[in-house]
């Protein structure tokens, strides 16, 4: 195994759990306590009969960070239904932003490397399976999804790790996600490698679901070892990311999300002065 | 033409008067003091227990908690509280609203037992208003249906003619208005579901313009198209339970914030007033194509003849793209449906199958829970959603072409006029084999959902029931119902019309059979 022989290609996608008090699109507010579900409401379980309504302070301190990250936020954006038979998505589907997202663009900024992101979205956070049984207790809480575009990394693992550190300190900055909260910014990273100076790409292969900066250089460099090792031997490497063949419908209950100048000027009013 | 006498003088003439009155006679009634909240809803329990088991158009009737109702109504007049526009009015919800303490199962197997915690906002506005709720009307299975014949629970019959299907999705709620068991009920409509039935059953049914009224507690079918209405037995109620519903709510994203108008002025300036200088478009168009009864398009000529007479002007207008509105109704129905159907995964309410993980019990409970037509359009509904079939977005793109069709016809006219069906009805059993067939009774109907616009059937007349091919049947009376349709917003002019029709018209205060009981 030299892994010097092989280009390595990483996209990186960040998670922040923005920190309302309340839902994405209910006004029910997050347990806290031990109890589970003792706070849920009926949006949340899904319960017949009931309709999303959105959680304006989870847009601002969306569009807080997409300013404070430099990306252009849309003025119109919309929301689709993306849909799983799932026991963790109680309504079939999770409600999240399609092909038009809340804001494009932005970097991530490490040592005179910038990572730039493609997409900003909101989404719902999924309820947590444990132990066989669905912890409703944050399901439903407001998620800032944070697409990069995939690059070359020569020092992969730890050029990785550093733009999670990096965008770990802006998001403490700026106060949009309680960051001592374990989870509360977690990234997946599709690993691709490919031998140096052939034609072609590699197959992606994602590690999800990190939280920290040292579990996201293990698992890179795993990564990057079990696909070298597959290439040295002159073996295939099988694409394993998340199941794309999910259904969408654009989400008939919400309609376009619009933000003016106006809104934008009151998150931005939120954002320390060095990040303004 | 109404008989607008004295409630109390009826009531010393006829053993049984409370069931003919009307919303707004027994709520003046009652906050006159002339009749109590618990002799109304005594006399409507008394009245459904005589009459629906011919019916089966209740699928949970409240006795005790209608009473209790009755009573706390009772109560707040001896006190001199102040008493609403519905107080003291016997009302039923169709099985798709959510209604605190009494079961709510959408005519389906999968939602079974559920017992909601919360009333919806369509109860809790009723029960404001002073409405006492008798219960829960039977529909089509989630609202899938045009004969409420897709159910696993009794199918409804018509209290004009046993053997004929009430119409759907909310036959139940038509029924028990058309048979007088109660004075209005609550309805939804996607594509045609409170006026089909309302004119197969001879009463009034009110679409509103799409966001008008809340779904908060409206279990959803096709999010786009679905609206709350009331069936009612004359216009001035639609304009008294849509004055009580209609709104901004906080609840559904998509509620218009536009003031509520005087809806009831609307009616007594249509009755008053007549309709000089209004201009009522026909689509001729549509009623050219074949499978319109003579005898329906009889009725519809006369209700023209009373509009014309009342001082409308008619004109001929073009809806380019009218004959793509139930193929793209289907597709878009079938769609919405696959998705807010998907959360009946049967862990959390309703049915519950326990299986090995959680894929085999969510299949075992949707395979046990839905009917054949749920199915079906599950199964078109997931095709659908395809993206790469594009039909989807496709169905989007037609719906926009129907709506600046209805636009640009309101350009030259304040109003749309056409039979609201082209039958008078249909016998049980008639069209169930036949979903094609089924579908294309919404071809009237189905427009106004997809324009989102305000829409009503009244009643317009009585057609012989058609004779099915090679079949010596009885031909019974049928009711036909007149379909208007209306700018967006529109109601008030929806209601007007609709008054100055019935004002020149009895065929509201015919009454069916089952309800002479």
């Amino acid at each position: 195994m030299n892994m010097r022989e092989h280009t390595v290609t990483i996209g990186l996608e960040f998670r922040c759990r923005l920190a309302t008090r309340t839902r994405l699109f209910s006004p029910c507010a997050m347990a806290m306590s031990a109890a589970p579900d003792s706070q849920v409401d009926a949006y949340t379980l899904a319960l017949p009969g009931t309709l999303p309504a959105l959680n304006r302070q989870a847009v601002e301190l969306a569009i807080r960070l997409a300013l404070a990250l430099g990306a252009a936020i849309a003025p119109v954006s919309r929301w689709v239904r993306r849909h799983a038979f799932d026991p963790s998505l109680p309504k079939g589907y999770q409600t999240t932003q399609g092909e038009a997202p809340l804001a494009r663009g932005g970097t991530i900024e490490v040592a005179g490397r910038a990572l730039r992101l493609t997409s900003i979205r909101l989404a719902e956070h999924a309820g947590e399976l444990r132990n066989g049984s669905v912890d409703f207790s944050r399901a439903g809480a407001p998620l800032l999804e944070l697409a990069g575009e995939s690059m070359i990394m020569r020092a992969a693992p730890e050029e990785a790790s550093a733009y999670l550190r990096a965008l770990q300190a802006i998001v403490r900055a700026t106060g949009v996600a309680d960051s001592d909260m374990p989870g509360a910014l977690r990234c997946d990273a599709h690993v691709s490698l490919w031998p140096k100076g052939q034609e072609g790409s590699g197959a992606r292969c994602t590690v999800a679901d990190l939280g920290s900066g040292p579990a996201l250089e293990r698992a890179i460099a795993a990564e990057i070892q079990r696909q070298a090792a597959l290439l040295d031997q002159g073996l295939v490497v099988a694409s394993m990311t998340p199941e794309a063949n999910h259904l969408y419908l654009p989400e008939p209950d919400l309609p376009p999300l619009r933000i003016d100048a106006a809104w934008i000027e009151r998150a931005r009013a939120g954002l320390p002065d060095p990040l303004r | 033409m109404r008989a607008a006498g004295s409630p109390a003088i009826m009531i010393e003439v006829d053993p049984t008067p409370q069931s003919a009155w009307t919303a707004w006679q027994t709520a003046d009634a009652v906050r006159r003091g002339e009749v109590s909240a618990l002799a109304m809803t005594q006399a409507a329990l008394a009245r459904i227990a005589a009459v629906d088991p011919h019916l089966h158009a209740w699928t949970l009737v409240d006795e005790p908690g209608a009473l209790a109702a009755a009573r706390e109504i009772d109560a707040a007049r001896a006190r001199g509280a102040s008493l609403g526009p519905l107080a003291g009015v016997p009302t039923g919800l169709k099985d798709n609203f959510v209604t605190a303490g009494l079961e709510t199962n959408c005519g389906s197997r999968i939602l079974q037992g559920w017992v909601p915690q919360e009333d919806g906002f369509h109860a809790a506005r009723l029960r404001a208003a002073g409405a006492v709720i008798l219960g829960k009307l039977a529909l089509d299975e989630f609202g899938m249906g045009s004969s409420n014949e897709n159910t696993p629970f009794a199918a409804v019959r018509n209290p004009w003619a046993l053997d004929f299907v009430p119409g759907g999705s909310s036959g139940g709620s038509a029924a028990a208005v058309a048979s007088h068991t109660i004075c209005f009920s609550l309805g939804s409509d996607s594509g045609g579901s409170i006026r089909q039935p309302a004119s197969l059953c001879g009463i009034v049914g009110l679409k509103p313009t799409y966001g008008r009224v809340s779904r908060s507690g409206l279990i959803a079918f096709v999010s786009t198209l679905d609206q709350a209405g009331p069936f009612t037995r004359d216009v001035r109620d639609a304009a008294l339970v849509l004055g009580c519903l209609a709104g901004h709510d906080p609840l559904d994203m998509n509620t218009i914030r536009a003031p509520v108008p005087d809806y009831l002025a609307a009616v007594a300036r249509g009755q008053a007033d007549g309709l000089a200088g209004l201009r009522i478009g026909v689509h001729h168009e549509a009623l050219a194509l074949p499978g319109l009864d003579p005898a329906v398009r009889a009725c519809f000529e006369a209700a023209l003849a009373v509009l014309i007479a009342a001082g409308a002007e008619l004109l001929d207008v073009s809806l380019p793209h009218f004959r793509h509105a139930v193929p793209t109704y289907y597709a878009l129905a079938s769609a919405l449906a696959t998705s807010n159907l998907a959360r009946f995964d049967g862990t959390r309410y309703g049915l519950q199958v326990t299986g090995e993980d959680f894929a085999r019990s969510c299949t075992a409970a949707r395979s046990q829970g839905f009917g054949e037509e749920v199915k079906r359009r599950l199964l078109l509904g997931t095709h659908v959603m395809q993206a790469r079939s594009g039909h989807y977005e496709r169905a989007t793109r037609v719906q926009t072409l129907i709506a600046r069709d209805y636009a640009a016809a309101f350009e030259r006219c304040d109003l749309l006029a056409s039979p609201t069906t082209r039958l008078p009805g249909f016998r049980l059993g008639e069209r169930v084999h036949d979903p094609v067939a089924m579908y294309l009774s919404d071809i009237f109907v189905v427009g106004a959902n997809l324009a989102g616009l305000p829409a009503i059937s009244v009643p317009a007349g009585f057609a012989p029931a058609t004779d099915p091919d090679g079949a010596d049947m009885a031909r019974p009376r049928l009711p036909v119902g007149l379909h208007l349709v209306a700018p967006l917003l529109a109601e008030a002019t929806l209601l007007r019309v609709a008054a100055a029709h019935e004002a020149c018209t009895a065929w509201h205060l015919e009454v069916p059979p089952e309800a002479a009981r």
